[in-house]
Order: structure tokens, then sequence, then C-alpha cells
């Protein structure tokens, strides 16, 4: 018995099918399994996930233009699935977000 | 059994000529599905100024927004390769992102080899293999990866690569370099084995050189991944 290639790209089309959106936040706590959401969300940061594959892999992608969510300090990071469940957390150094910037956070997840 | 080839849940008579070298029918097998989270890369792009940018919902039209004079993609009248319709845009077409921090889970880069992220086309001349999921060396040639850990607050001092030496070929032609700065000292490595950086910095890069043939395969035969890990600072 096997799990084939062919089951685990089933399982990375089942999260793709499923993701929703990404959203950053501003605090910066470490991130830890028990997480069940971003800590700081700011909701008008949110936006809907894009993504590409390749075998057993997925990167999803979370873009937010000049206009949008302007005047925080981001410092955290979520991808959401199943209509806005937690996939996963992220923290980094914090970034000043103004009309002159744009961010674009890409997260790749492999099914081994 | 009553019958040789159906029997009954009254049959009341074991078994006749059991061997005790026959398997069992059924045998359970366990098997691991890992979903992984690798690298999160977080880019960003300025769009600083007060030119029209094409595609940029708030500098598209109007004061204080002003057409660009050098931007080459922008369409600009009676330049014939600028002048174009239905192919050069009005202003200036958007900056590229760049990175600004690449972050791991746990502090552990992996590489799966299934996309090129992480290729520092620029100083790779090896054969990066996005289809067969493979470093391929042909002698006196490199991989070099871009920035692989990036965190502005967190100062690298150690990191370990990891590679399966089963997936390895020709392992002795193979010398392996970690940079915590960047790419600008590059320190050897042993395989697996903690390496102190002298020059210790925030930007991870991993570069591999060969002295003759050698690959790196991330899949077995039996399709199983066994992608590379440098853990920092751990």
């Amino acid at each position: 018995m096997v799990l084939t290639t062919t089951g685990k790209n089933a399982v990375r089309d089942l999260l793709n099918t499923n993701k929703d959106f990404g959203q950053l936040g501003t605090s910066t706590t470490a991130p830890l399994p028990s997480d069940t959401g971003l800590i700081s969300g700011v909701s008008a940061s949110q936006q809907a996930l894009t993504s590409s594959t390749a075998d057993k892999t997925l990167v999803l992608s979370y873009e937010l233009n000049s206009t949008t969510a302007n005047g925080n300090t981001y410092a955290e990071f979520e991808n959401t699935i199943n209509s806005g469940t937690n996939f996963n957390r992220v923290t980094f150094a914090g970034i000043q977000k103004t009309a002159d910037l744009e961010i674009q956070i890409q997260t790749t997840i492999f099914v081994e | 059994m009553a019958d040789p080839v159906l029997g009954t849940i009254r049959d009341t008579q074991q078994l006749k000529d059991v061997r005790s070298d026959v398997d069992p029918a059924f045998r359970f097998f366990n098997e691991t599905l890992k979903v992984k989270e690798h690298s999160t890369r977080v880019l960003t792009r300025s769009v600083s100024g007060n030119t029209l940018i094409w595609g940029n919902t708030q500098k598209s039209w109007g004061s204080p927004y002003l057409w660009g004079s050098s931007i080459y993609t922008s369409f600009i009248l009676s330049n014939p390769g600028a002048g174009v319709l239905g192919s050069s845009q009005l202003g200036s077409s958007l900056s590229t992102f760049a990175v600004i921090g690449v972050i791991n889970p746990n502090g552990i880069w992996y590489e799966a080899l299934r996309t090129d992220t992480f290729k520092d086309s620029t100083n790779t001349t090896a054969t990066w293999d996005t289809t067969n999921f493979r470093w391929t060396f042909a002698g006196s040639d490199q991989i070099q990866t871009s920035v692989i850990s990036w965190n502005e607050n967190i100062t690298i001092t150690t990191a370990t690569l990891y590679i399966e030496s089963d997936q390895i070929t020709n392992g002795s032609n193979l010398t392996y370099y970690l940079s915590a700065d960047d790419g600008s000292n590059w320190e050897e490595v042993n395989l697996s084995v903690q390496h102190t950086f002298t020059n210790t910095g925030k930007k991870l890069k991993l570069k591999i050189t060969a002295s003759g043939s050698a690959q790196i395969d991330v899949d077995d035969s039996d399709e199983n991944s066994y992608p590379l890990e440098v853990r920092v600072n751990q």
C-alpha cells in the first residue's frame, strides 16, 4: 500500500480549492500551533488569495495595493481556508504601510 | 470446515493442514502524509512619486499625478518604440517586487525543487531541474540560492545543512558553503554539522560547488520526497 503522488496532489488541490483570504496584523508575538488567527488582525487588509501549483506543491499569494489598509505597521500574516479558518500564521520584521507601498506575501505548502 | 469452499457460521471443525510458514492474508501498513509549511516570502515595492502608474487605482488619473518622462513602457506619441497602440501602456509600468523577508517555520528552510523560487540565476551554472526535482552538476559548476532566510530582527550565528545521504550521487565532488551576510563571505560547511559563522548577518544563502559530475535528488525512485534542509540558529 502506498500513498500515491496523485493522492498527494489531490490533497494539495483540496487546500487550493478551499483557500480563502490572507490578512495582515500588527502583533509581533511569535506564532504557536495553538493560534487560531491573528492576534491583532486588521480586517481592512483582507484580500482574496491567489495560487499556483506544482507537483505536491501549493503556493498561496497575497497582495495588498497601495491605497488599502494604510497607517499600520504590519508584523504578522495569516492565510485562511474554509471561509476564514486560520491555516497558518507567520511573524516578520514590521512593515510601515503607506500609500507609496504595496505588499506581496507568498507561502509555499508541500504535501510530503 | 463442513464445506471446503463455503464455510458457515455453524462450522465446528478447525482448519486442517494449517501451515505455519504461510503469511496471513492481510497486513496493516502505515503511511504518513505530511502537509508541511515551507517558506513565506515577504515582498514590497515602492510606488512613491507622482508619476501616473498603469494598473494603480490611485495613480491612474489627475492631479497631482503626471505623465512620466523617461519610462520606455509609457505610451509616448511619435516614439516608434513606445507609441504602439494596443501594446504600449499609458503611464509608468509598475516596478517589480523586492524580497524584504524570508520566514521559515521553526527556523528551517526546505527546498523540494518544485520551483526555482530560490534560484540565483546569475550565479547558478549547474542544472536546477524542477521536472525531475534534482540538481545536476556536470563538473566545475555550482548551485547558488537567493536569500533563504531573512528576518531583520534576527542575527544568524549558526546554521546546519541537511541532505539525505542516499540522495547524493558522487558526493565527494561537492563542496558546501553557507553565507550569513548575503553572499559577502562564504564559509565552508559539512553536512549535518552545525556551523558557527565567523561572519554573522541576517541574510542566509547556500552555495554548492562541484569539482566533477554529481547529482542531488530530492525524490527517490519510489517518489518519496526528502527536501533539503537548512536549520538556522539551532
